[in-house]
């Protein structure tokens, strides 16, 4: 049985490797971490026509110095996978800058194809390619697409395979870029001593050690036991820019008579979209718009008023639970039965609370995200966000996981471990604690308040300020200081929609297989608390404290349950405020302590896992005083003056 | 097209203005990123826009980066 063969897509990101990824795999491709990481790897299998070998798509880098997180499992891939072909795609108009890696690429000895990608955006900028004798100057296939279009993707497929069963004794030459004498030098001294094998050429591995690369040093610790040289070697020349610098020459040298440029630049609508979603007084409306269409309109009104009203409550409600609620009465052990479909039971929590309410909630959440991912946006909000998050301790690179939060904290959570420093991994876990809501709790809180815009704007607002407050609070207290923000801004593109899918489906799949466990647990545990009395109790211990802020003690067990899950949290405010024991003000209050309150209980253990314990109660701390301070400061403002008539006149 | 001699900071450079790139300082780690992301001596960058943050193309790229990580990139005007 032949070993099926690998190939590994790399590239910078956004330059259109998932969409190749699509068009080269057929439709099984599968999306999932890389063991030991919480970073997403799609793999997927080529059609049997064109070889039946299999993909990998990677996180986007920008040299073989990893600088994150998912660059690291990259690397890791490229070394530890042994990728028969490595597929570097590379954005035509930007290809000066992206040739140092393909270099890198063969010089570390990978058998290497190059994608010219997005020609048409190149064209249309006024460049023109040679690409046979691109090819023919560095010795290896160069193929030209437009992904998006689907063009020039057969001819890949096709060079793909013919790479793949010429095998590794090939007689091209790939181009070696010659480095300045000194640097040579330096090189063949550590590679004559380097005896292990490391995934990579001992050349490539030299040229990283020179860099600084920790990485490298580390390996060559491990496997040779550490080397002489550093202490000499290191210290005298500037490796990386000369290194740097030898590359960008090299690629000039190349591109020279391979690519032909007219300056054409047109005022397209596209170019001026490009503009306004930076520009720095035109990009906050434009976010609003975004934001209020996507949050409010899709994932609130639409997800979690809409969705979940077909699927609670015309397939649950009227057929499905009736028929499960019937068969369950024939089982003979009513211990068992009221398991099964009492209110705490597992039809009700797991499968109505599981299917019909979190999943069209999350669901449209996820869509809408990835589609802020995949159409460049995302870097823009980064950008635009950049000096509010600097106000707490983080950089704009933070966007990602304090939007994901609006998603499912806990996800989010496990996405800050993306964050450089451990202060800003912490400040962030802790301001996402503190008060984003996620899907689930914003959609409902999002339909129940929606009658009044004004009670609406009033939680909103008072949720950020609370956030702000505690993040300045917060950052001025810890020691250290926040790292730099820089950021890639790619073009804004009109995403892939298969991609699109591929990834949302991917991510509600992940949600469906690590969060429904949990709730299933937590449902087992409330069940078994509601027999014994012990939530009862609790709620007696609670009731002077939410006198304070002026709510009626039925909030206690309210509360307790939004620990637990938050949209119960949600259900239960929606039930009180149904038969009428809750004022308009108290609403707004209950609503605010609510968002403010605890992180649920999945949020609350990855928490612990990954900040530890004495951090973990740290937050839960704090966390409890900002919900408790804000909720009674808010009650106090409402009474004192008649904000919400003002407000409601809006 | 020819640059003066003057060393200036990139965060100063006005918006719309072309430069070169003559240093790239910082400590290493933050140098190694910028190198990567295409801040080389030698290649000329535009200055796109200031606020919220320093908004600069190189070649055809857009790279986004803060004031304090501007100051650390010399170039000359």
């Amino acid at each position: 049985m032949k070993k099926k063969k690998k190939v590994v897509l790399v590239g910078r990101p956004n330059v259109g490797k998932s969409v190749i990824f699509n068009r080269i795999t057929d439709s099984y491709a599968v999306v999932s971490n890389y063991p030991g990481t919480t970073v997403e790897i799609s793999r997927g299998q080529s059609p049997e026509e064109y070889g039946g070998y299999e993909v990998l798509d990677t996180p986007g880098i920008y040299s073989l110095m990893p600088f994150s997180a998912e660059e690291e499992v990259t690397l890791k891939i490229l070394r530890e996978e042994e990728p028969d072909l490595v597929v570097q795609v590379v954005e035509a108009k930007n290809i000066e800058r992206m040739l140092p890696l393909t270099f890198q690429l063969m010089e570390a000895g990978f058998p290497l194809v190059l994608v010219v990608n997005m020609l048409d955006e190149a064209g249309e900028e006024g460049f023109k390619f040679n690409l046979p004798r691109l090819a023919h100057k560095l010795g290896i296939p160069v193929a030209g697409t437009v992904s998006i279009r689907g063009k020039g993707i057969d001819n890949l497929k096709k060079v793909i395979r013919n790479e793949l069963n010429t095998g590794k004794k090939t007689d091209r030459r790939y181009y070696e870029l010659q480095y300045p004498p000194v640097l040579e030098d330096s090189v063949q001294e550590i590679v004559l001593k380097l005896k292990g094998s490391y995934g990579i050429s001992k050349k490539a591995l030299a040229l990283l050690l020179l860099q600084g690369d920790t990485r490298a040093d580390k390996l060559i610790k491990e496997r040779e036991g550490g080397l002489k040289y550093q202490k000499e070697l290191l210290g005298s020349l500037d490796y990386p820019l000369l290194i740097t610098m030898a590359r960008q020459k090299a690629a000039r040298e190349i591109l020279k008579g391979t690519v032909y440029h007219q300056g054409k630049r047109a005022g397209s609508f596209k170019a001026k979209l490009n503009t306004i979603t930076m520009h720095p007084w035109w990009g906050f409306p434009f976010l609003a718009v975004v934001l209020y269409y996507g949050l409010y309109k899709f994932v609130g009104v639409f997800g979690a008023g809409t969705m979940v009203g077909f699927i609670d409550g015309y397939l649950f409600g009227e057929h499905i639970f009736p028929f499960l609620n019937k068969s369950a009465e024939v089982i003979p052990y009513p211990w068992l039965r009221e398991l099964l479909i009492s209110d705490f039971g597992i039809f009700n929590l797991v499968l109505r609370y599981g299917l019909a309410v979190i999943l069209p909630i999350v669901s449209s959440f996820f869509l809408f995200f990835s589609l802020l991912e995949d159409s460049g946006y995302l870097p823009r909000l980064a950008m635009l966000l950049d000096k509010l998050f600097k106000k707490f301790g983080l950089n704009g690179r933070s966007v990602i996981p304090f939007i994901l939060g609006l998603g499912c904290g806990t996800m989010a959570v496990l996405a800050a471990r993306t964050l450089e420093t451990k202060r800003e991994r912490f400040i962030a876990v802790l301001l996402l604690a503190v008060g984003i809501p996620c899907s689930a709790q914003l959609g409902l809180i999002m339909a129940m308040l929606s009658r009044e815009p004004g009670a609406l704007l009033l939680w909103g607002a008072s949720l950020l300020i609370i956030i702000i407050i505690t993040g300045c609070i917060t950052d001025k207290v810890l020691p250290g200081k926040s790292s730099g923000f820089y950021m890639e801004i790619p073009s804004l593109r009109f995403p892939n929609i298969q991609a699109l899918l591929c990834k949302t489906s991917a991510r509600i799949i992940w949600y469906m297989k690590e969060i429904i466990p949990l709730f299933l647990i937590v449902s087992l545990i409330m069940w078994a608390g509601s027999c014994c009395g012990l939530i009862p109790l609790i709620s007696s211990m609670a009731e002077p404290v939410i006198n304070l802020i002026g709510l009626p003690k039925e909030m206690a067990p309210v509360f307790i349950l939004g620990f637990f899950r938050r949209d119960y949290g949600a259900a239960g405010l929606y039930d009180l405020l149904q038969s009428g024991l809750l004022s308009q003000k108290q609403l707004v209050v209950a609503s605010l302590a609510l968002s403010l309150f605890l992180p649920c209980i999945a949020q609350f253990a990855v928490i612990l896992k990954e900040q530890g314990a004495i951090k973990g109660i740290a937050v839960l701390i704090i966390v409890f005083s900002a919900a408790f301070s804000g909720a009674y400061i808010l009650n106090l403002l409402l009474q004192r003056f008649d904000i919400l008539s003002v407000l409601g006149g809006i | 097209m020819p640059f003066s001699k003057n060393k200036a900071r990139l965060n100063t450079l006005k918006k719309g203005k072309k430069a070169r790139i003559i240093e790239v300082g910082g400590d290493r780690k933050k140098r190694r990123r910028l190198l990567a992301l295409g801040f080389v001596p030698g290649e000329s960058v535009t200055m796109e826009q200031k606020f919220p943050v320093l908004l600069v193309r190189i070649g055809y790229s857009y790279i986004a980066i803060d004031e304090d990580t501007g100051k650390n990139i010399l170039v000359s005007p």
